[in-house]
């Protein structure tokens, strides 16, 4: 039963930690046509920088949670700008130069805090278990979950009630038109990149206590995010929340029982979503 | 046509007498190392060039053939000959079923399955430890005897992978021109119009793809027959990103673009590793550059600036930088 | 005598519009049949759930009593469609020939080969030649597509689906963009197409396309509003309301 139930926990935790790293990747393809192969990179960026915050301002999590997304949301604005922005209009150009830049950041991470995973300490309140029914239940990761929902709750508000979220949707479904309409694509570019660098940077921070930082992080999420992405969906909030949460369980207890099999028993559900319904179960054609 | 002869003989000659020029083991054993990625990128190229699909997956067709060799050879113990058949095959049905799932997509959906596809098969050799030994590799323990020949040193060696080189370039050759090939270019640049002419683009798109992953997986058994051993290193993205960019930086779409591009990149990844170990950090750098100064590639590139500083040569050579 | 073209009960919508409704016409063998209407009708919609490029939501077309809908695009084609485009789609870093080449390629189970070269096919290069002066191309076989007039480029469209020797031709405005000069050059290459094809067009130019079709139909939101002969077409009253009106 106790493991169950900490699987159970674990899978809803890293299906939060899917999605604050795919809704920002699947906006960003959604809109700019750019699958940004950085977004793993910017993921463990994210969480080496959150590591170090906490060391300068006295092991404050949550300053950390922020220094980390601040810092890669700054990276990312400086890579849109300064180097996607001049490959306007070459996709496939833009896609290299993210992998390129996957590459330089995770190297430069190696250069600058080694080789040895580094433990992010999770807020000393949230460390003992809490006990319920006689099972112990690891705290933290309700943290992560409520974080996560949060952040699906505030970004939904803001797709669905804000003029920034008008404006993303309309450049979602035709970037032609939303330019029509007097949209500012340059503007809305940035936002959108910043905006999901990030929410992979603070996810990055955000799984440190569960994950840690180390080498190869960026690696083991950015395939995780791809599925998620061609599950549900491109430039679908709900899509990515959904393919995040699906992922989330499939991997956890894929690693959990069968350890050797987890990537495998990952190739399945996107058998099926490919074969039936390739644009993802709630997003359009991946064209 | 006699050109082309002139240009082959030449090839072959090179080929043959590079080893006696070079002497030193090093430069041999880096030689046959520069044969294998080249085919490999040829490979690639059948795709991300002539087809226009960019794969970010294609060592997986490399790799899975490279540790099905070793894994028949040394843990069931099949002899050599069908070791390689086997292994050969095994890639190129790997490419055969990734195919079918690929290419329910296209552009840059496209390029992400297979990217994802890549990472899966990755993701199976790094932590499936007792099939494929994960982070440790496998060894293969003994390079094959073809018809009897020992080519268990450098110089044999070198020649045996020229030899297959060779063979693949006049197939890749052949094909380039074949009306297969037209097809494939043509459903590249208008696969609609190829609809209404009568072709049947998915089909065309998906024998392209297992073409390239059969290509693929013999450079991969070379490469297993060459290193001895393989890791999940071989099936990396860093493994997929190198071989695309040599095909991208020496020119998609061409046959010595990939050649060259090949050269390029494993004569600078072995030159920088043997002073500092930065190889990654490189890698993405020439990625961002390449594709901002030189998006057409060297060899399209340089027979440009030549042509012009020439003034000769009325046709101009065709542009292969592609968006989706 | 069986219909080339039978179409029944043809519906498409796009999201909730309806972009063709319950259209059924029928087109005999070497008729000449202008499709007219104004812009938003339908028309290319039309061509298009002909040649495969959109599904239709309810329906049958037949090709010589052959149900159409069931077959990929391609698979139409081979069964004697061709059709050219209104926006040009040609493959403009190639000359004229293999242009026309790839077209005659596309019928030919040769196109498979990855072995034998492309260049060696003689007859296939000779048929593309004659194809292209057939067009008044034949100088320009070897120009690449790029470096040859918008004209020129009209014609190659019409020389390709030609080429392919078709029951069916659908023309979608072979005209558009052309000089006064051009129009009656392409025109007198429309009236010269042999009696065995059949041709659906879509044109704009009235004067032109009245000279040229024998029946005409009217097209308007989707739906068949007038069908008939030149003379009842023109006569009828809702033809000049639809293009009055509009």
């Amino acid at each position: 039963m106790q493991f169950w139930v900490i699987q159970t926990l674990n899978s809803f935790a890293l299906g939060g930690l899917l999605f604050l790293l795919s809704s920002g990747f699947s906006l960003i393809f959604g809109l700019m046509r750019v699958p940004n192969l950085a977004h793993g990179a910017f993921f463990m960026l994210g969480a080496y920088i959150g590591v170090s915050t906490m060391g300068q301002v006295g092991g404050n999590f949550w300053l950390g949670v922020i220094g980390g997304g601040l810092g890669v949301a700054v990276l990312g604005g400086v890579l849109e700008r300064f180097i996607l922005r001049r490959l306007a209009g070459n996709e496939q150009g833009q896609v290299l130069v993210t992998l390129g830049f996957a590459f330089i950041i995770a190297d430069l991470c190696l250069v600058a805090w080694g080789g040895d995973p580094i433990p992010v300490p999770a807020p000393s309140y949230v460390n003992r278990p809490l006990f319920f029914a006689g099972l112990a239940f690891p705290t933290y990761r309700f943290v992560v979950l409520g974080v996560a929902v949060a952040m699906a709750v505030v970004l939904h508000v803001v797709m669905d009630r804000t003029r920034l979220g008008a404006m993303i949707r309309a450049g979602v479904d035709d970037m032609q038109m939303a330019r029509g309409i007097g949209i500012k694509a340059s503007q809305l570019f940035t936002i959108v990149f910043c905006l999901g660098a990030a929410l992979a940077g603070a996810g990055g921070v955000l799984g440190g206590p569960i994950t840690s930082a180390y080498p190869g992080l960026d690696a083991d999420m950015l395939p995780l995010a791809l599925v998620v992405v061609i599950l549900g969906g491109v430039g679908s909030l709900l899509g990515a929340f959904v393919g995040s949460f699906a992922i989330g369980f499939i991997y956890n207890f894929g690693i959990a029982l069968f350890p050797d099999l987890a990537y495998v028993i990952l190739f399945l559900p996107m058998v099926l979503v490919l074969v039936w319904r390739p644009q993802g179960l709630f997003g359009r054609l991946l064209r | 046509m006699s050109r082309a002869l002139a240009s082959a003989v030449a090839l072959a000659v090179a080929l043959a007498v590079l080893p006696w020029i070079l002497g030193n083991t090093f430069y041999v054993n880096l030689s046959s190392q520069i044969l294998i990625y080249a085919l490999f990128a040829l490979s690639i190229n059948l795709l991300s060039g002539y087809a226009g699909l960019t794969s970010l997956g294609q060592a997986a067709y490399f790799g899975g053939a490279a540790y099905a060799c070793a894994w028949l050879v040394n843990r069931v113990g099949l002899d050599q000959t069908t070791a390689a058949c086997a292994a050969v095959l095994f890639g190129t049905g790997l490419a055969a079923l990734f195919g079918v799932l690929s290419l329910r997509a296209s552009g840059l959906g496209f390029l992400m399955i297979t990217l994802a596809l890549g990472q899966i098969v990755w993701g199976v050799a790094y932590r499936w430890v007792e099939l494929t030994g994960g982070d440790n590799g496998m060894r293969m323990g003994a390079r094959p005897s073809p018809l009897g020949l020992d080519i268990s040193r450098p110089m044999p060696f070198y020649y045996f992978t020229a030899i297959v080189f060779g063979i693949a370039l006049y197939c890749l050759w052949r094909l380039a021109r074949s009306p297969f090939g037209a097809s494939l270019r043509g459903t590249r640049d208008q696969p609609r119009r190829m609809r209404m002419l009568g072709y049947h683009v998915w089909l065309v798109q998906w024998v392209a793809f297992v073409m390239s992953g059969f290509w693929a997986a013999v450079a991969g058994v070379l490469f297993v027959y060459y290193n001895q051993f393989v890791s999940p290193i071989t099936l990396s993205l860093q493994q997929s990103a190198e071989v695309l960019l040599m095909s991208i930086l020496g020119g998609a779409g061409t046959l010595a673009g990939p050649i060259v591009g090949a050269i390029v990149i494993t004569l600078v990844k072995n030159v920088v590793s043997s002073y500092l170990d930065r190889w990654n950090t490189l890698l993405g750098v020439i990625f961002v550059v390449s594709v901002i100064f030189m998006p057409e590639g060297i060899v399209p590139g340089s027979l440009r600036l030549w042509r012009r500083f020439t003034g000769a040569g009325t046709a101009a050579p065709k542009p292969v930088a592609k968006t989706s | 005598m069986e219909p080339a073209l039978h179409i029944q009960g043809l519906r498409k919508r796009f999201g909730g519009l309806p972009a063709i409704q319950d259209v059924s016409l029928q087109v005999m063998p070497g008729e000449r049949r202008l499709i007219i209407g104004p812009n938003g009708a339908g028309k290319t919609t039309l061509f298009n759930l002909i040649t495969g490029d959109l599904r239709p939501d309810a329906g049958s077309v037949r090709l010589f009593g052959e149900e159409l809908l069931r077959l990929p695009t391609q698979q139409r084609i081979h069964k004697g469609l061709a059709r050219t485009y209104q926006i040009l789609t040609l493959f403009p870093r190639e000359t004229l020939e293999h242009n026309v080449v790839l077209a005659l390629l596309g019928l030919a189970p040769q196109r498979w080969n990855p072995w034998a070269a492309l260049s060696g096919y003689s007859a296939l290069h000779a048929a593309a030649r004659a194809a292209l002066a057939d067009v008044g191309l034949g100088e320009r076989a070897g120009r690449v597509v790029a470096e040859t007039s918008y004209g020129e480029r009209r014609r190659l469209e019409l020389a390709m689906a030609l080429a392919q020797k078709p029951k069916i031709l659908l023309l979608d405005e072979p005209l558009a963009g052309l000089s006064q000069e051009e129009r009656q050059s392409v025109q007198a290459l429309l009236t010269k197409i042999p009696r065995d094809v059949t041709i659906v067009m879509i044109e704009h130019d009235m004067d032109v396309a009245l000279a040229y079709a024998e029946r005409i139909t009217v097209l308007h939101y989707g739906q068949v509003i007038v069908e008939g002969t030149r003379a009842e077409v023109v006569a009828d009253p809702r033809t000049k309301e639809v293009y009055l009106g509009d």
